[in-house]
C-alpha cells in the first residue's frame, strides 16, 4: 500500500473533486476535510470512497432552504452527499451563534454525514462551540461529532441507539457561544452502548503519526482518486 | 510578537516606516523587475549555515573515473542531522533536456533527514533517480535533479587536468556547471509534508531545505569535477582556485510551473513583500553619512560590472540592462555630486530621483541595493516569513462590507472591462505530461473547460457583480445568504476576506489578459528566491543562476566572516568583492 503525504492527499483529491464539477470553493475545503480526517486516524479517504458514489450529479446542486425562524434553518441536501455543502452549512450555523444564544442547522436528505467532522475545526477560528448529530438507519446508531470552540480537536462518539426506527437522512448541527454544548455521553464502563469514541488525545498522536510517517492509502483506493484526478488535465499533444 | 502583528498593532510605527502602496508595489511589470536581496532565501540560508557552524562531511563519494556513482554528505546543525543523497548516472546527450517531462538526468539527489541504512539507501537508489515516477518516504524532505552544462563541464576538466584554472569569464555568460530543473518539496511524491519542514528546528525558513539542496548539489559538481580532472592527470591536476570556485553556482530552468504557486499562497506572498517593503522602509528611515555613501557607491559600481556581466540572448531583456547599466552610471554621478557637496539629503530623495527619471528594473536594482546598507536592522525580518494556514471566511458578516471591502481593495481588479475578449485572451490549464501549468489561446486552444483558477480578477468582478445583484433584492443579507444562493463564489470571497487586512497578497494583474507577461511571475519568485542573471529564453520560461559568488562548504567554518556576494562579479575584476562588511 503506497505511503503518501498529506499535500499529495489534498491536491489530489481537489483535483479529482473539480474533475467531477464541484466549485472551486467548495472543492478545496471539501479536500480539506477528506485530508482533516485521515490525518487524524478517522478514515477520510475511506469515507471518501463511499462518498463518491453519491457525487456525481452535485456539481450543479445546492443546498434548498426548507425553513427559517430565528435561531433555526433547514435545507435539503436533495440526497447528496454533504461533502460539497458541508462548508456552507457549517458556516450557517456559525453565523446564527453570534446572533442566537443557541442556532440548529438541519440538512435532510443528505449522505456521507461522517465527513462533517472535517468542516468542525473552523469552529475554533469564531470559539463558538458546535455539535453534529445524526443517526444511522441501518445499523441503529446516534453519531455525535462536538468541537468546542476552543481545542483544536474535536470528540467523537458512536453509540448504539435503540430509536433507530425513527432515524432519517438528516444532520443535525447545534452551536453556541453561551452554552456548553457537551453531549452527556455514556460513562467509559457502560461500553455495550459506546461503540466508537475518538478524543483529542487520540487524534493528536494520529496527526504526529502522519507526519513523521506518512498516511498509508489503499492501492485501490489511491488509484480510483488519482484516476479521477486526472480528468483535470489537457491533452495538448505539445510534447 | 512577530513583525506584521507590530505594525497592525502600532500605527505609530508603521507611520514612520513608511511602506510602499500595494499600487506601487503588486502590479506585475514591477515584481517582474525585482532583484534578489539581503531576505531573499539563499542569502539567509548562507548567513544560517555560518552563523550556527553548519558541519557538512562526506560520508561516501563511490564516484568513478568519468564522475558516475554514489555520494552521501552528512550535515550536522544545531537542529539536527541529514544526509544529502545524490546519484550521478550516465545520460546519454541526445536525451539531455531541462523540460519538466524529461525521464532522465545526469544527476538526482535528495535532502534527507537523520540516519540511513543501507535498506534505506537501496530504496532512495531505486527511487530518487526516477524523480516524479518514484516515491519517496516523509523523512526525505526534497527531490531534484540537475543536468551539465556539457561546455562547462568538460572545459573546466580538461584545465583542470593539465594543471591550469578554468577561465573564469566563461561563468559569466553560463555561471554554472549544472542546472536543476525542479525542486521538490512539500509532500510531492511521498516527500515530507510542509507542516513538518516548518517545523523542523533547521529548515523552517520558506524553501530553506530546497535552498540548501541546490546549495549541495553546488557542492557535488565542483567536487565532481576536480575528481575527475585528478583520476585523468594524476600527476598534473590541481584542484580549482577558491576564488573560480565560488564564482561558479548551479543554474536553474524554470518554466510557467512556478507561476500558479503565487497566486494560490496569497497570505505567503504578503509577507515576503511585507518583509522586504519593511526592510526597504527601513532603509530609508536612515539617514545617510559618508561611510553608507562611500559604501552605496562601491556597490554600485559593482551592480554596474554584474549588469555588464549578464549576458541574454532576449533583446527585450537586454535592452532592460543595458538601460539599468547607464542609469547606475547616472546614479554614480548624483552620489558622487552629494559626496562632494556634502549635501547629504535621505535616501527617500534619491529613490524619488529614481522613479522620476529611471526604470523599474534601475529602481528595484537600486532599493536591493539599500538594502545592503542596513544589515544589522534587516537581517532579523528573515525570521517571519512563513504564515499560518488562512482562516475560513467570515459569513457573520455584512454583504454590503464584502462590497465595500472590494470596492476599496479589489478596485484594481473591478477596472478591467471582461467583456473586452483581449482581456480573457488566455487561460491556464495543466498538460498531461507531468501535469505541468501551461498557457493557451481561448480561441485558439483546447482545454479552457480545464482552467485553472488564477482569473483573480475576473473572479473578483464576476463574483461583484452578482452581490451587487443579491444586495439589490435583499439589501440585509449577510454573506453566508449570498454563498448559499450564489456558492460558485464561495473561493473568491474567502480569498477577499482573508486578503482584505493584508497588503501585498494580489498580484494586480489580470493574467489572462493580452498584456500578461508569465515571466514577470517566474522573476518574482526567482528573486525571492535570490536568482541572479535572468536569461529569458522564450516567453514561457527562464535561465537564472543560483549562488554564483557564494561561500563555499570550506568557508563555512568562519563565523566571523560576513561574506558579500550580493551581485557577484567576475573573479579578478576590481570590483569583485569576496568577503567584509
Amino acid at each position: 500500500m503506497p505511503q503518501i503525504s498529506h499535500n499529495e492527499l489534498i491536491n489530489t483529491v481537489e483535483k479529482a473533486f473539480e474533475a467531477m464539477g464541484l466549485r472551486p470553493g467548495e472543492r478545496a475545503e471539501a479536500a480539506e476535510a477528506i485530508g482533516w480526517l485521515e490525518r487524524h486516524g478517522l478514515d477520510g479517504i475511506a469515507e471518501l470512497v463511499k462518498a463518491l458514489d453519491h457525487m456525481p450529479a452535485e456539481a450543479h446542486g445546492q443546498l434548498e432552504e426548507r425553513y427559517r425562524d430565528g435561531g433555526l434553518r433547514v435545507f435539503s441536501a436533495g440526497g447528496q452527499s454533504i461533502l460539497s455543502a458541508g462548508g456552507v452549512a457549517v458556516d450557517a450555523v456559525l453565523s446564527m451563534a453570534r446572533r442566537h444564544g443557541l442556532a440548529t442547522v438541519r440538512i435532510e436528505n443528505c449522505h456521507n454525514r461522517a465527513l462533517i467532522a472535517g468542516f468542525l475545526t473552523r469552529s475554533v477560528y469564531q470559539k463558538t462551540g458546535v455539535l453534529a448529530c445524526w443517526s444511522n438507519r441501518h445499523q441503529s446508531r446516534l453519531h455525535l461529532v462536538w468541537h468546542s470552540g476552543l481545542d483544536r480537536f474535536p470528540t467523537l462518539r458512536v453509540q448504539e441507539r435503540p430509536r433507530a426506527a425513527t432515524a432519517d437522512q438528516s444532520l443535525t448541527l447545534i452551536a453556541s457561544r453561551a452554552l456548553d454544548l457537551q453531549p452527556n455521553l455514556p460513562p467509559d464502563s457502560d461500553t455495550h452502548r459506546l461503540i466508537y469514541a475518538a478524543d483529542p488525545d487520540t487524534m493528536q498522536q494520529a496527526e504526529t503519526q502522519a507526519l513523521t510517517q506518512g498516511l498509508t492509502v489503499s492501492d485501490e483506493a489511491w488509484d480510483r482518486i488519482k484516476h479521477i484526478a486526472r480528468g483535470v488535465l489537457v491533452d495538448d499533444g505539445l510534447d | 510578537m512577530n513583525r506584521q502583528d507590530a505594525l497592525h498593532n502600532n500605527p505609530a510605527e508603521e507611520a514612520t516606516l513608511s511602506l510602499r502602496p500595494a499600487a506601487q508595489v503588486m502590479p506585475l511589470a514591477r515584481l517582474g523587475s525585482l532583484f534578489q536581496t539581503r531576505l531573499s532565501f539563499t542569502r539567509s540560508l548562507v548567513r544560517q549555515m555560518i552563523s550556527q557552524r553548519w558541519q557538512i562531511d562526506t560520508e561516501r563519494f563511490d564516484i568513478d573515473d568519468d564522475g558516475y556513482g554514489d555520494a552521501v554528505y552528512r550535515i550536522q546543525t544545531p537542529g539536527g542531522i541529514y544526509r544529502f543523497v545524490l546519484f550521478s548516472r550516465y545520460l546519454d546527450p541526445s536525451i539531455r533536456s531541462d523540460r519538466v517531462i524529461a525521464q532522465q538526468w545526469d544527476l538526482a539527489f535528495a535532502l534527507c533527514e537523520g540516519e540511513l541504512s543501507e535498506a534505506d539507501l537501496d530504496r532512495l537508489r531505486a527511487n530518487v533517480p526516477r524523480q516524479e515516477a518514484g516515491r519517496c518516504s516523509a523523512r526525505v524532505l526534497t527531490l531534484s535533479r540537475a543536468n551539465r552544462s556539457q561546455r562547462n563541464f568538460e572545459a573546466v576538466i580538461e584545465r583542470l587536468a593539465a594543471g591550469q584554472q578554468p577561465d573564469a569569464a566563461w561563468f559569466e555568460r553560463v555561471g554554472y556547471l549544472y542546472r536543476t530543473t525542479a525542486v521538490y518539496g512539500n509532500g510531492k511524491f511521498g516527500l515530507a509534508d510542509y507542516d513538518r519542514l516548518r517545523s523542523d528546528p533547521t529548515f523552517a525558513r520558506p524553501f530553506s531545505a530546497q535552498m540548501f539542496t541546490v546549495f549541495m548539489v553546488r557542492h557535488f559538481t565542483l567536487a565532481q569535477v576536480e575528481h575527475i580532472a585528478h583520476q585523468r592527470a594524476p600527476h598534473t591536476a590541481v584542484a580549482l582556485a577558491p576564488a573560480v570556485k565560488r564564482y561558479i553556482g548551479i543554474g536553474n530552468s524554470t518554466g510557467l510551473g512556478m507561476a500558479p504557486f503565487l497566486i494560490s499562497h496569497p497570505q505567503l506572498i504578503d509577507r515576503w513583500v511585507e518583509q522586504r517593503e519593511t526592510a526597504l522602509a527601513c532603509a530609508l528611515d536612515e539617514n545617510p553619512n559618508a561611510t553608507t555613501l562611500d559604501r552605496l557607491t562601491a556597490m554600485v559600481k559593482r551592480a554596474i560590472a554584474h549588469m555588464r556581466e549578464t549576458h541574454t540572448d532576449d533583446a527585450e531583456q537586454a535592452q532592460a540592462d543595458r538601460l539599468t547599466v547607464n542609469e547606475l552610471t547616472a546614479l554614480r554621478r548624483w552620489l558622487a555630486t552629494r559626496r562632494q557637496t556634502r549635501l547629504m539629503t535621505g535616501w527617500q530623495t534619491l529613490v524619488i530621483h529614481a522613479e522620476r527619471r529611471w526604470s523599474l528594473q534601475t529602481q528595484e536594482l537600486l532599493n536591493s541595493l539599500l538594502m545592503e546598507l542596513y544589515p544589522e536592522s534587516i537581517n532579523a525580518l528573515e525570521d517571519d516569513l512563513s504564515v499560518d494556514p488562512p482562516a475560513p471566511m467570515d459569513c457573520d458578516a455584512s454583504l454590503d462590507e464584502l462590497k465595500r471591502l472590494i470596492e476599496t481593495r479589489y478596485d484594481w481588479a473591478l477596472s478591467y472591462d471582461f467583456a473586452d475578449p483581449e482581456e480573457q485572451r488566455y487561460f491556464w490549464y495543466r498538460a498531461a505530461a507531468k501535469e505541468e501549468p501551461r498557457l493557451g489561446q481561448r480561441e485558439r486552444d483546447a482545454g479552457a473547460d480545464r482552467e485553472i483558477g488564477l482569473d483573480i480578477a475576473r473572479a473578483v468582478r464576476l463574483c461583484y457583480d452578482a452581490l451587487c445583484q443579491h444586495l439589490a433584492d435583499e439589501p440585509q443579507a449577510d454573506v453566508v445568504d449570498f454563498l448559499l444562493a450564489a456558492p460558485a463564489h464561495r473561493a473568491v470571497v474567502r480569498r477577499i476576506q482573508n486578503l482584505g487586512a493584508l497588503r501585498y497578497g494580489d498580484i494586480r494583474a489580470n493574467l489572462l489578459g493580452r498584456d500578461c507577461r508569465p515571466l514577470d511571475l517566474l522573476r518574482c519568485k526567482l528573486s525571492f528566491f535570490g536568482a541572479s542573471k535572468f536569461d529569458p529564453r522564450s516567453d514561457r520560461w527562464v535561465r537564472i543562476t543560483l549562488f554564483q559568488g557564494a561561500p563555499l562548504v570550506e568557508d563555512l567554518a568562519d563565523a566571523h566572516v560576513e561574506y558579500d556576494w550580493f551581485l557577484p562579479v567576475r573573479p579578478g575584476q576590481a570590483a569583485s568583492t569576496v568577503q567584509s562588511v
